[in-house]
């Protein structure tokens, strides 16, 4: 098998995001318009709690910043091998990213899942796949559109700075419009918050 | 015949018959106490039935009762509260409705007609003054066509007593959510055109990738929406009469909630080709697109305001979605909620002076506001906790939209003054429904 060699992309650390240590001090977090008062002393009110957030992604000031930290590794360490897809046990299985509520960056804690799929489209460019971007059920639909968009395309950004060709990446955004789960509790809406890879032959 | 060329052939036989209008009476005036609207009483007797055979199953009475209670505008009295039996004809004891409180009164009868099939006679009175304000007549060929004459009734009625015209016999679309009959696994999307009280639901499309966002075209001919069959998003157009569906010209990305102009000509919608959602208007017969917004946030949710001049979206480029409206010229972008850090999905009633829109509140429940264009106040007219896509009645006293039900969304009217909440279709899941505008026929 060809090694692969990629470049390992840390995310900035943003405030809202929580990232761990570990990482050089990312850039100023994403500024927040409009105060932030009512978010606070409200989130106790039962209901919905304050993972209410959905709407009030990052990047509507512009677009993400990354703080890069590149270092090159060798071979992902396990088969890139076509039929590796069908394996339950490779982490190539691992095909769906969850968001946090107050975000549309890619979580930290999957860039080890996002770039093995970046190890396995450089060594496999007759594949491609389909980035689904996906939202919870709260606020509009149409802009759950654009919200589930985003979401993708910061995976999509992610696997363009490690290299995979654009044509081996589509992003396609379903919103609201196909809920991993309906119960209208946070849990479910939790999983609602997702981007889905999807492999597809060229 | 098609259904629908079947319906508009009925509607068109109703309405031709003969009734003797007098508008020569003054409309009443709806008071307004303490910033709160009292609802006007009104007594609706039952219809007499006058045949030999059995009575109809339709209920005319009941079907105007809930029509004119829906509206948030009246307060129908129950008919377990009336004194005596009414009868139609003869003399009205209008002492006898004014001690139950009624301001209004209407009596009526069906008179089975051998050559006319059901002739429906009906009087409007106002029991405040103590005269007749109309006696009507249609005839409707048949049983079938009785729940449909009753919301004509109570279009008559409504138009009466209120002095606008009333907007029962219309209708609705929506995305209905479920799985087949087949009792297969995979979903199917329903674009579906019922009765504006969801009665006769009627299937215009169906696909197993999501439908979204449909859009009367203003002559209610046309119904633009989103398909994402083949795994993309794209617009379609399509006749409701005949069927025939037109692909919108395509782009790579979101191709997304399209609004019709009110002359019917173009659509503003939204696309993602240039990296992120942007407002477009594309000029239907040429092709032609025109990008509206230049901000690196999301900006969607398109709409026209009825004068032509503006469209109205929703954007969060100040960091948290709020409505903005820009000239259809393009230019200077102006932002028009401040209220709370969620506003969206704007859309107006016909006449131009409210704006109905997603509003969370701090309480973070997701619920319908109104503001006045005029005054810029703001109501929030439904309780949430997920209220969304609103949708004007025709004659704009009423607000239609989906809410979260018990697991999956349900629709839903509430009169424009935030009264008379009323859930209109039984347990599914049920999107973005949009009420129909008046019948404007062109020869």
């Amino acid at each position: 098998m060809r090694n692969v060699t990629i470049l390992i992309l840390i995310l900035g650390s943003f405030a809202l995001n929580g990232c761990g240590g570990g990482t050089k001090p990312g850039p100023a977090p994403v500024e927040e318009v409009g105060s932030s008062e009512e978010e606070n002393g409200y989130s106790d009110q039962g209901g919905m709690s304050d993972e209410n957030e959905d709407s009030k992604a990052q990047g509507a000031v512009g677009k993400p910043k990354f703080d890069y930290e590149s270092r090159e590794i060798g071979s992902v360490g396990y088969s890139l091998d076509p039929e590796a897809l069908d394996d339950a046990e490779s982490p190539l299985s691992q095909r769906i990213i969850y968001f946090e509520f107050d975000n549309s960056q890619m979580p930290e804690k999957y860039n080890d899942i996002v770039l093995g799929h970046s190890a396995f489209l450089l060594q496999n460019s007759d594949y491609k796949i389909t980035i689904e971007g996906h939202t919870d059920e709260k606020g509009s639909r149409e802009y759950n559109i654009g919200l589930g968009e985003r979401r993708a395309n910061s995976v999509k950004q992610v696997m363009e700075l490690s290299g995979v060709a654009p044509e081996q990446l589509e992003v396609v955004s379903y919103g609201e419009e196909k809920l991993a789960d309906s119960e209208p509790n946070e849990v479910a809406q939790a999983q609602n918050r997702r981007a889905v890879i999807v492999y597809s032959k060229k | 015949m098609s259904y629908w060329a079947e319906k508009i052939l009925k509607i068109l036989m109703v309405t031709a018959l003969c009734w003797s209008l007098s508008i020569a009476a003054e409309p009443l005036k709806i008071e307004i106490t303490k910033g709160q609207y009292s609802r006007h009483p009104i007594a609706i007797a039952p219809f007499v039935w006058e045949g030999m055979g059995k009575r109809p199953t339709v209920d005319v009475a009941s079907v105007i009762t809930y029509d004119l209670k829906r509206t948030g505008v009246f307060a129908p009295i129950p008919q377990s509260d009336f004194l005596s039996d009414p009868t139609f004809g003869g003399n009205v004891r209008f002492k006898v409705w004014r001690t139950l409180g009624a301001d209004s009164l209407v009596l009526g009868r069906i008179i089975p007609d051998a050559k006319k099939g059901l002739v429906i006679e009906f009087d409007v009175f106002d029991v405040f003054k103590g005269n007749l304000l109309g006696d009507f007549q249609i005839s409707i060929p048949d049983r079938s066509q009785l729940r449909n004459a009753s919301h004509y009734i109570s279009d008559i009625v409504y138009q009466k007593i209120t002095g606008k015209r009333g907007a029962f016999n219309t209708q609705m679309s929506y995305i209905k959510a479920g799985y087949d009959k087949n009792g297969s696994k995979k979903k199917l999307y329903e674009l579906i055109i019922a009765d504006s009280d969801g009665e006769f639901p009627q299937t215009v499309f169906g696909s197993y990738e999501p439908l979204m966002s449909p859009a009367w075209s203003p002559r209610h001919r046309k119904i633009a929406y989103v398909s994402f069959e083949g795994g993309k998003a794209q617009i379609y157009i399509q006749s409701v009469e005949t069927g025939e569906r037109k692909l919108v010209r395509r782009f790579k990305g979101i191709n997304g909630a399209p609004s019709w102009s009110p002359d019917g000509k173009a659509l503003a919608l939204v696309l993602s080709k240039d990296g992120n959602p942007e407002v477009y208007l594309l000029n239907i017969a040429s092709d032609e697109l025109l990008r509206l917004t230049f901000s690196s946030g999301i900006d969607t949710e398109p709409v026209w305001t009825p004068d032509g001049r503006f469209i109205v979206f929703t954007s969060d480029r100040g960091g948290s979605p709020q409505l903005y409206k820009v000239p259809v010229t393009g230019g200077k972008v102006k932002r028009l909620t401040y209220e709370g850090r969620y506003n969206s999905r704007a859309v107006f009633s016909p006449e131009g002076r409210y704006m109905a829109f997603v509003h969370r509140d701090q309480s973070r429940n997701y619920r319908i506001a109104i503001q006045d264009t005029h005054t810029e106040e703001m109501r929030l007219i439904s309780d949430g906790p997920l209220d969304e896509s609103p949708s004007f009645s025709p004659n704009g006293d009423m607000v239609l939209y989906a809410a979260k039900g018990v697991k999956h969304m349900v629709l839903k009217t509430v009169g424009r003054n935030g009264l008379a909440e009323t859930q209109i279709v039984k347990d599914g899941d049920y999107r973005q429904p949009s009420w129909a505008p008046f019948e404007k026929r062109e020869r």
